[in-house]
Formats: C-alpha cells, sequence, structure tokens
C-alpha cells in the first residue's frame, strides 16, 4: 500500500518535472541574428556561423549572400571589422542588441591572430548572452545583476561630464574563464596527474614500500581492502607529518587555483588523498593518520603558501625571482594561470548608450544592415 | 455688524482650516514621498550589497548606510549614505561615498521620473559603481594587509637541567613568519570574519651543517570576529574565534651525526612532533597608542598529534623490539612516535616600539596521550623571553632566552628533562 503511493507520488513529481523541463524548453526563443563581416578578406563572423558555432535551434543567422531570408530588422545586429590598432591587426566587433532597446550597443576587440580561438571560448557568448537579456531588459539592470552575479568582473560608468555628466556607457570586463564543470573536472584531472607522480616514486621504492602490502590486485584483494577500513600506518616520521602534508598541499592548491574557496579545496585535499590512499597505495590499507594530516595539514599550510605566493607576486620587483618562487612555492597556480593565459583572455567591452532620437535616424538610414551607425571606438 | 464680524470670524475660521488641511495634506503627501524614496534607498542599498558581495566585499547595512570591506589586494573600507529630499518638482539624492577619501553628488530626478525606481537606481548606481572603482584601482591606497619578518641568527642550546647555559652547542638559523591580516585596517566597530580571512604562519630552520633542526607552525581562522575601538590617542583591536592549525617541529637528530648515541646529544629530550590542532580557541588583542603597541594573546586547542618521547630513546636495537605497542615505527629504527591526542595551550604579549624597545614574553603548554590505549603521555612547557632593539625602522636586533622542560610517562616509568637555549637575532620586518 505504501509502496503504491509511494509510487503515484513519484510519478506526479515526475510528471510535473517534465512537463516544467518542456515549458522551458519551449519558452527558449530563436534570436535572429544579422551578421556582417565589413573587411571581406577576414570574413569571422561567417566562419563561425559555418563552424556550426550559432546552434540552429538558439539562433537564425542571416549575412549578406546568405540563402536564408533576407535583414530581421527585429534581430540583433553583428558586425566584425579589421582595423589596425597599436600597429597590430584587431578584429573590432559592433553589437546592437535590436528591437526595443535599441538605444545602445557593445563594441569589443581582440588581436586578429587569436580571435578564433577567443571567440569559440565562450566569451563571445557570454557577451551574446547579454546582448539577447538587453532586449528585454533595462540594460543598466542588466549590468548591475551581472556585477552581483559575478558574471562579469568589473564595471566602469563612463559619463559624458565627469561631474555632473549622463551616464553614456560602461566599459565591462566579461570573465573568460572555464566553466563550473569544466573547473571540476580539470581539477579532479590534475589531482589524478599529481598522484600519477606519487605513483611513480611508489614503484621505483617498491622495496621499501613493498613491507606495507596487504592486499593483492584482485577483486578479492579490492573487497577486503574496502571492508577492513582504516587503520593508523607504521610509516616514518618524516613521511607522515612532511610528505603527506606536502601532497596535502598540492592537492589544496589544485583546488585553490581553479577558482574553489577555502572550503571546498580542503574537500579537493580530501578528494585528492582519498584518490592516493585507494588507488595510489592499493596494495595498503587506508591510513587514518595519513587521511587527516594529508588533508588539514595540507589544506592550512597549503593556505599559508598560497597567501606567500601572492605576498612575493606583490613586493618582488625581479620577475624571475618572483616567478621563481611563486613557482617553488605555489607550482599550481602558476600551472594553472599559464593554462588560462594560453586559452582563456578576459575580454573589455565597451557599452555605449546612443541618443535614442539619433539611433532612430540611423537605424532607418541604414539601407545595409547597420554600418551607417557610427561609433568611436 | 454683529453678522457681518461673525461671517468674518467664519471666514478666518474656514481659512484657517483649510491651510491647516493643505498643510496636513503637504505633510501626509511629504511622508508618503519619504516613504517611498527610503523604500528606493533601501532598493538601491540592498543591490549595491549583492554587487559587492559578489566581489568578496563584507558588508553591513546600518541605519540606512552601506558599511562594506574589501579584503582583496586593495584593502578599502567604504561607506555610502543616500539622503533624499524634495524641492518643487524636483527630488534630491545627496549620494556620499566615504573611500579614502569623501565623495558627495546631488542627483536631482525630476518629479516625472521620481516614482520610477529603476530610474533612480540606474543613476545612483553608476556613480558609486565610479568612485568604488577609482578607489580600488588606485595603487596609492593600498593597505598592507601582509606583515611578515625573515631573521637570521645564533642559537646556543645548553644541555643540561640547570636556568642557566652550561656545556652548549649551537648553530645559525634561518626563520620567517607572515601574517595576512586584511583585518588590521578594518575600523567598524564589530565584523565576522570567513575562513581564511586572517592566518599567521612561522617557520625555523638551522642553516648549520651538523645540527639540523626545522619547524613550522600554520594558524588559521574558520570563524571569528574583529572588534575595533578607538577613543583619543588609543585604538583598541580584539580579533578572536575559531581556528585551525597546523605544528611540526624536529630537532635535528636524523643527521647520522646526531642520532642518539652521540655522546654531545646523548641526553637531549627526543622531542619530535606534528600536531593538527583541530579545534582551537584563539583570542588576540592589540592596543595601540603613543606610548607604543601591546598585544596580549592566548590560544587553547585540542587535536591529534604524533610525536616522540623520552620514554623511548636510548635504547639500543635490540631493546627496541620490546617497546610498547604504541610505539609505531619500530621498523624503522629511532624513529620511535606514537599517534596521540593532544592538546596545546599558548599565552604572551608582546610590547612594541616603547622608545625602539621590544619586549616580550611567550608560553607553550603541549600534552600528548597515546590513542591506543597504554598508560602514558608527555608533558611539554616551554617558556620565552626576549629584548629587542630597533636598530632601523624596520631592523630589530634581539637576545631572545628559551627554557624547555620535559616529563614523559610510560606504563610506571617516568623521565624528565629540561635545558635551556640564548638566541641571538637580526630580525627584518618585510
Amino acid at each position: 500500500m505504501l509502496f503504491k503511493k509511494l509510487t503515484i507520488v513519484l510519478l506526479i513529481l515526475f510528471s510535473g518535472f517534465q512537463s516544467k523541463l518542456y515549458s522551458e524548453e519551449n519558452m527558449e526563443k530563436i534570436t535572429k541574428i544579422n551578421i556582417n563581416d565589413i573587411s571581406i578578406n577576414f570574413p569571422i563572423l561567417k566562419k563561425l556561423y559555418e563552424s556550426g558555432f550559432f546552434s540552429n535551434d538558439k539562433y537564425s543567422i542571416n549575412f549578406p549572400g546568405s540563402s536564408n531570408e533576407s535583414e530581421s530588422p527585429d534581430g540583433i545586429f553583428l558586425e566584425s571589422e579589421i582595423r589596425n590598432y597599436n600597429n597590430k591587426d584587431h578584429v573590432f566587433f559592433k553589437l546592437i542588441p535590436g528591437t526595443g532597446n535599441h538605444n545602445f550597443m557593445f563594441t569589443w576587440n581582440i588581436p586578429k591572430k587569436d580571435a578564433e580561438d577567443d571567440l569559440l571560448n565562450g566569451s563571445f557568448n557570454d557577451i551574446l548572452k547579454l546582448s539577447i537579456h538587453a532586449r528585454e531588459k533595462d540594460i543598466n539592470e542588466i549590468v548591475f545583476n551581472n556585477l552581483a552575479s559575478g558574471d562579469i568582473q568589473s564595471a566602469e560608468p563612463v559619463y559624458d561630464d565627469p561631474e555632473n555628466g549622463e551616464v553614456t556607457g560602461y566599459n565591462i570586463k566579461i570573465k573568460s574563464r572555464p566553466s563550473q564543470t569544466h573547473k571540476f573536472f580539470r581539477t579532479l584531472g590534475e589531482l589524478f596527474i599529481v598522484n600519477s607522480f606519487g605513483v611513480i616514486n611508489y614503484w621505483i621504492n617498491k622495496d621499501e614500500n613493498m613491507e606495507d602490502w596487504e592486499y593483492k590486485l584482485t577483486w578479492e584483494g579490492v573487497r577486503r581492502k574496502i571492508t577492513d577500513g582504516w587503520s593508523l600506518d607504521t610509516n616514518a616520521f618524516r613521511t607522515n607529518t612532511i610528505y603527506h602534508i606536502y601532497a596535502g598541499n598540492i592537492y589544496f592548491q589544485t583546488g585553490r587555483s581553479n577558482e574553489y574557496g577555502f572550503l571546498a579545496s580542503c574537500a579537493w585535499a580530501f578528494t585528492g588523498s582519498l584518490i592516493w590512499e585507494y588507488i595510489g597505495e592499493f596494495r595498503e590499507q587506508v591510513s587514518t593518520n595519513d587521511m587527516i594530516f594529508t588533508t588539514m595539514g595540507g589544506a592550512l599550510v597549503g593556505e599559508s603558501l598560497r597567501q606567500t605566493s601572492i605576498f612575493i607576486e606583490q613586493n618582488v620587483d625581479n620577475k624571475i625571482i618572483r616567478y621563481l618562487f611563486m613557482t617553488l612555492i605555489d607550482p599550481m597556480r602558476i600551472i594553472n594561470r599559464t593554462i588560462d593565459k594560453c586559452f582563456y583572455d578576459d575580454i573589455d567591452v565597451n557599452i555605449i548608450f546612443v541618443n535614442p532620437a539619433i539611433s532612430m535616424i540611423q537605424q532607418s538610414d541604414n539601407q545595409q544592415y547597420f554600418t551607417g551607425l557610427t561609433v568611436n571606438w | 455688524m454683529r453678522k457681518i464680524f461673525l461671517l468674518l470670524l467664519c471666514c478666518l475660521f474656514f481659512n484657517v482650516i483649510s491651510e491647516k488641511f493643505a498643510d496636513s495634506q503637504e505633510l501626509i503627501k511629504k511622508n508618503t514621498e519619504n516613504g517611498d524614496s527610503r523604500q528606493k534607498i533601501t532598493a538601491v542599498l540592498n543591490l549595491l550589497k549583492e554587487i559587492l558581495e559578489s566581489n568578496d566585499w563584507y558588508v553591513n547595512i546600518e541605519s540606512g548606510k552601506l558599511i562594506a570591506f574589501c579584503f582583496r589586494n586593495n584593502c578599502t573600507e567604504l561607506t555610502v549614505g543616500i539622503d533624499h529630499n524634495s524641492g518643487k518638482n524636483i527630488h534630491n539624492y545627496t549620494v556620499t561615498v566615504v573611500t579614502d577619501r569623501l565623495y558627495e553628488k546631488v542627483i536631482t530626478i525630476k518629479d516625472e521620473f521620481a516614482d520610477d525606481s529603476m530610474y533612480v537606481r540606474n543613476k545612483i548606481i553608476p556613480y558609486v559603481l565610479q568612485k568604488i572603482n577609482a578607489s580600488c584601482c588606485s595603487s596609492s591606497n593600498n593597505k598592507k594587509i601582509y606583515f611578515g619578518s625573515i631573521s637570521a641568527g645564533y642559537n646556543r642550546t645548553h644541555d643540561n637541567c640547570r636556568f642557566y647555559p652550561e656545556y652548549s652547542e649551537g648553530s645559525f638559523y634561518m626563520s620567517g613568519s607572515l601574517a595576512y591580516d586584511p583585518a588590521a585596517n578594518v575600523t567598524a566597530r564589530s565584523i565576522t570574519l570567513k575562513p581564511a580571512d586572517y592566518f599567521f604562519s612561522s617557520f625555523s630552520f638551522t642553516i648549520d651543517s651538523t645540527i639540523r633542526e626545522n619547524s613550522f607552525n600554520v594558524n588559521l581562522l574558520i570563524y571569528g570576529k574583529n572588534k575595533f575601538e578607538s577613543a583619543q590617542n588609543q585604538t583598541r583591536r580584539t580579533l578572536y574565534g575559531f581556528f585551525n592549525g597546523f605544528e611540526y617541529f624536529r630537532p635535528g637528530f636524523n643527521d647520522p651525526v646526531l642520532k642518539w648515541n652521540r655522546q654531545i646529544y646523548k641526553k637531549q629530550p627526543h622531542v619530535q612532533f606534528g600536531l593538527y590542532r583541530a579545534i582551537q580557541g584563539t583570542i588576540i588583542n592589540t592596543s595601540q597608542s603613543e606610548t607604543g603597541v601591546f598585544t596580549n594573546y592566548l590560544s587553547l586547542a585540542v587535536g591529534p598529534g604524533i610525536n616522540s618521547s623520552l620514554t623511548a630513546t636510548g635504547i639500543t636495537e635490540e631493546e627496541e623490539d620490546e617497546l610498547s605497542h604504541i610505539f609505531k615505527s619500530i621498523k624503522y629504527r629511532k624513529q620511535n612516535y606514537y599517534y596521540s591526542a593532544a592538546a596545546a595551550a599558548n599565552a604572551g604579549f608582546i610590547a612594541d616600539r616603547i622608545h625602539n624597545f621590544r619586549f616580550g614574553a611567550d608560553y607553550n603548554f603541549y600534552f600528548f596521550i597515546p590513542v591506543e590505549g597504554e598508560k602514558a603521555y608527555d608533558l611539554m612547557n616551554i617558556l620565552k623571553i626576549s629584548a629587542g632593539y630597533y636598530l632601523t625602522q624596520n631592523t630589530l636586533f634581539a637576545v631572545n632566552y628559551e627554557f624547555w622542560h620535559i616529563d614523559s610517562m610510560l606504563k610506571d616509568d617516568r623521565v624528565n628533562h629540561s635545558w635551556n637555549r640564548l638566541i641571538i637575532e637580526l630580525k627584518y620586518l618585510l
């Protein structure tokens, strides 16, 4: 009877959940985007379209010469142009959200050589999302809300007159970072890599470690390892207090350098320790003291060294010495920062408010898409 | 005549009444406006709070004012106040932003937009953001949030039970410390601190080729409060809360020349330990006046430990196998230790910058009992006193004296030992 009732409740809950999903799916609108590459030799937006960047179920794309129907006046206008900036070729982008709130635009630029990679790495998607929201809501509200949620790093208002002027736009910084899921798997992957170095060292010193072996590499061994639980080990004092804490420190720093907070990074130190104890040292019984010291000793030393690394970064002028010490003290921060630098760049985006009256005139004059709209880049 | 007089009186009466009525209407209107504007101000402050909090600021809204602190690199204190008054067809919002200096702006909203809370917000928030950005991005506003030191010195350990030095063996050493303490700049009466908002760490190691001794100590705040009081020329700060800590100490016995059978060290206590202070309460008081800076502190902790004992030293390899089962490293000779439950206490005071002098006293207490049922304990007391003189603003020359006492018990055997140490050091404050 109880089982029957429970099944009914679950069915109701499931159908509710499904209908919610269904309705949310239906609510997602297809956004029309008019794209235009002014520099014919570098049609980056067209290339992006052809690469399938604009998924068909989200966007409907028009561009000059496309087989699609002609320009959608109620869609987003997006334009690219190659210009020389600081003696280097940059791709300048201009985006007008279109219908509703078309009295402002987004402009930004990225070096030509990085353009394709940068566009694909997510920041472009963030700007598109921002502009889609801007079609329905007040742009100020969007800026404030995105600041509050941390999706944009900073927003500097621009005034026409610094003292008593009106706000004419914002300079915002769009975070270009791996997604939360990406960071999770990167952290986990790095923990496995770090532990694999430990495993290599463990097998190099196999003869010494064999003394502690209790389990065979069989299913029976796995079963015994799990059912035997944890116990205090008999390793050397230095191994228990220094080496394990150093390993925990690296696990913790892996979490920290992937932008996790202190407590979440403690959890990563615990995860790293679990990986080591259950996989790295599979043939030994899990050590209670190692789990405690690696996790908490590692976290405390890790946070201390992380702060020391920041202190050095702020106070040591010599670049070589600075990086040398930072790498020694907090290697994971340097590694992940280098990875991020290679693959992700923050993008400075200008949001420019356009006088609505001028905007209307220029829009109506704008025969070929929206190139008639004058912008001071 | 009487009728005219009555008529005039009535007119006067109605005039007064109607004026009163108009006044009250005006008052009601004004009150409603004030209520509305208060709501708008609260909405603006709440949104600002959200924005700042997502950017790692600590924010309180107290009596209509937003007070915030940023613990990132450019530690800044921020106060935002918004006042409202209305004139003829206009509403004036006076926005006061106090960071490193005071900014004030009267933002005028026309009557027709006054009811639009979004419009009001869009006028005020950009101004506040601009001032915060200007203040936070200015490197000249950087406050000191790291307090570090490096020291080099010579210590002479006197391996005997007397208080005064005798039969010595010495070594050169280096040590350092770093405290991350952004709350040191906060002048709010009370703020709550989150994990890792404060930490103190120190380390030391000998740079002598024959004696290898090293130690480190990390204390990190998990949750606590920072209180600040200011009166006349004196400020007083109290930091207290729940901490976590890890301490490691290992005297130089691992080097082959310093094994226990070495003549000079045969009596030196086996005092190595690693201690995780899982539950630690700490209070640090600092008061600053023209006389100097006075600090006192107290810390009590319990947690798991790993430590050696006097009861397992000075024995041969053959005797080692007969040791109690609590001693774990039987197969790693001469590293006997046991897993313990430990209690630790630390108290002390520092009187600093008193006519360029610095005086300090510090007491440490450790108590270890084995976790694997055996009647045993290890107890350690360390008393330290120091006196120093500032040669320059950042260079301190100091002489320290330390007295160590250890008492160990295993079953019915009880051993104790004490020794003292003289230290001369030069410390540079970073």
